[in-house]
């Protein structure tokens, strides 16, 4: 029972990292607070549902699509509504887009109650069937899911070492000046780690559709728990984001056993605010203080 | 012309004293229940707002979450009312005292962090009470709420007893009306006194304060805990004036409609945040006619909002046509 729990933690920690991954890359080349994290979570989910219904089947289809139309809304969201409060600038910013991200995560929740109606919408599952490991069942789905998810990982890890964009956006996380100074536009990378950030989300939400129904508040404690995530390991480490994670999900399925699913939120709140008090770059933070 | 001008003038000077004696006539003009409801809620989001301004506005402090003091200060006057009888009159003050208590907590990272930091611990913090009312529901009634708060007993005056009754919400209206009151005339001197001119200084710049020999944690924490007892006065209010709490006043959508009032009245004003809750309540309940468009409509408007005019768009339209006639003054210079 207790490997049992572990590793259905293990397996939900690996989706609240790559959360959590697309959340620190905005938060660290942005400067930003992506507080409608959690909305572009549903919205993967719903465009995963509508592709799965309407167009095609093939999960990998609706998987990539609702990762491309979250990359282009993201970048559009930038474009009109980060860019014109960014210009503005000062040490407010921060405050003022985050202000601006939770007024957009309650319009896209509410349009999703005006057209999908605020009943749940289930997305049929792709893999069907379960292993069983040395007494842990393993459900073939969540498995598919979870590999899946650590392969974008993998990727987005190959994308900032390897790429001439990915290596961009670090300059520009690590010193702004510097970065410009060699050639980097913030004005064009802006846009695009925003909706890289968010395209992660999109993913997770995607991924995670045929496991739980898709419904307009979905994205709540999914966005939450990738805030507490990052704040918890800090920036500049994907491997320590990846064990924050882990640790999340091991801790959640083991209180929603034990006692109830609130308890694991309330543990992983007080958690956060105790790394924030006594080490505000977190456990695994390298950068910042 | 000369007494048109001197009329503005007069309106000009006294407009507070203006404003509050229209808010003290209107349940003599109309007796409709429903609008003495919104104008109560939007009394009682003012309140909020207003302390919210305070601490953030002019103490630099990015509280995200007010909405934990205020639905600490609704609960535990409600829990102490149900189970020890005790007088909701007495329940504002422990209402108010309950939620400072809370502050105390919570200030040890707020007074040591910065920026961002701030609001993200508070919000944290906001979330843990939010699940702790869930998950004790023995004690808070849980996801179901709270029912059977006693609403306020009633004060005789020898010659007038004034009672607290659904049917006639006329005394609710001017308690939360004084609540309102007081807490704005109190917040507007305090931000204007030595006090708020020094938390100024801390909010430009920490370090010119410490230079100065101004006591920085001393400072913040005294502007925690007023803001934190207004607003656990006014979750206080609200419980016994609903009767019936939900976990939802401890989620993030308290503190979006905080937000919202205060940006749209006016960021560091105090009374921005009356002008702007007034024009909320009265939208949110007007929209709902269209359904959850409303809430969508809302959003927008917030967005626009920070997009467009940070500082305030009801603060910036009052003052472009009171400054008219500054206008004038300075081409003749």
């Amino acid at each position: 029972m207790i490997m049992q729990l572990a590793v259905n933690g293990l397996i939900d920690g690996l989706f609240f990292a790559l959360m959590g991954l697309g959340f620190s890359i905005i938060l660290e080349g942005m400067d930003l607070f992506n507080f409608a994290h959690g909305a572009f979570y549903m919205v993967g989910g719903y465009i995963t549902y509508l592709v799965i219904k309407n167009v095609t089947p093939n999960p990998i289809i609706a998987i990539m699509f609702s990762i491309i139309i979250a990359f282009i809304f993201g970048y559009v969201v930038d474009l009109l509504m980060l860019r014109p409060i960014r210009r503005r600038g000062g040490e407010g910013w921060a405050l003022a887009g985050l202000i601006g991200l939770l007024s957009l995560s309650v319009v896209l929740e509410n349009l999703a109650i005006l057209v999908f109606g605020a009943e749940y919408k289930g997305v049929p599952p792709y893999v069907r069937g379960n292993v069983v490991i040395g007494g842990v069942i393993i459900d073939l789905q969540r498995a598919v899911s979870a590999l899946i998810a650590v392969m974008l990982i993998l990727l987005i890890y190959l994308f900032f070492k390897k790429t001439k964009y990915g290596r961009a956006m670090r300059a520009l996380a690590q010193n702004k000046e510097l970065a410009e100074m060699s050639g980097v536009s913030p004005g064009i990378m802006y846009p695009m780690i925003f909706g890289l950030g968010v395209c992660l989300a999109a993913a997770a939400g995607s991924l995670l559709s045929p496991l739980y129904y898709v419904s307009p508040t979905i994205g709540a404690f999914p966005g939450l728990m990738a805030f507490i995530v990052v704040i918890v390991s800090g920036l500049g480490s994907i491997g320590g984001l990846i064990l924050t994670g882990i640790l999340f999900g091991i801790i959640n399925s083991f209180t929603a056993f034990f006692y109830s699913s609130e308890w694991g939120y309330l543990i992983a709140f007080t958690i956060a605010i105790m790394v924030i008090t006594f080490r505000p770059k977190g456990l695994f933070g390298v950068r910042r203080e | 012309m000369r007494s048109f001008l001197s009329l503005r003038d007069l309106v000009i000077k006294n407009w507070i004293f203006i404003i509050i004696l229209l808010g003290l006539l209107i349940p003599l003009i109309t007796s409709d229940q429903y609008i003495l409801h919104i104008l109560i809620l939007s009394f009682i989001l003012a309140t909020l707002g207003a302390s919210w301004d305070m601490l953030t506005g002019y103490g630099g402090l990015f509280s995200f979450g007010h909405q934990a003091f205020y639905a600490i200060g609704g609960y535990a006057s409600a829990i102490i009312c149900i189970n020890y009888g005790i007088s909701p009159w007495l329940g504002l003050l422990i209402g108010g005292l309950s939620a400072l208590l809370a502050s105390l907590v919570i200030s040890y990272p707020v007074l040591r962090l910065r920026g961002p930091y701030i609001a993200l611990v508070t919000l944290a913090f906001s979330l843990v009470i939010y699940e702790a009312i869930t998950i004790f529901r023995d004690l808070t009634g849980g996801p179901s709420g709270l029912w059977g708060i006693p609403t306020f007993t009633p004060i005789d005056l020898g010659i007038i007893k004034i009672t607290f009754e659904y049917t006639n919400r006329t005394s609710y209206y001017y308690l939360a009306y004084a609540l309102l009151i007081i807490n704005l005339i109190f917040l507007k001197i305090f931000v204007e006194s030595k006090y708020g001119l020094r938390l100024r200084v801390i909010k430009e710049s920490e370090e010119v304060a410490e230079t100065l020999g101004i006591d920085t944690i001393k400072y913040k924490l005294v502007a925690v805990l007023i803001s934190a007892f207004i607003s656990g006065l006014t979750g206080a209010f609200y419980a016994h004036y609903i009767q019936l709490l939900s976990p939802e006043v401890a989620w993030v959508s308290t503190m979006l409609d905080i937000v919202l009032a205060t940006m749209l009245g006016g960021f560091m004003t105090i009374y921005g945040a009356f002008a702007g809750s007034l024009v909320i309540s009265f939208l949110k309940e007007y929209f709902r006619v269209i359904g959850q468009l409303r809430l969508v409509i809302y959003g927008l408007i917030l967005i626009l909002i920070i997009i467009a005019t940070p500082s305030g768009l009801l603060k910036e339209m009052i003052v472009k046509i009171l400054s008219f006639k500054k206008k004038v003054k300075v081409k003749n210079v």
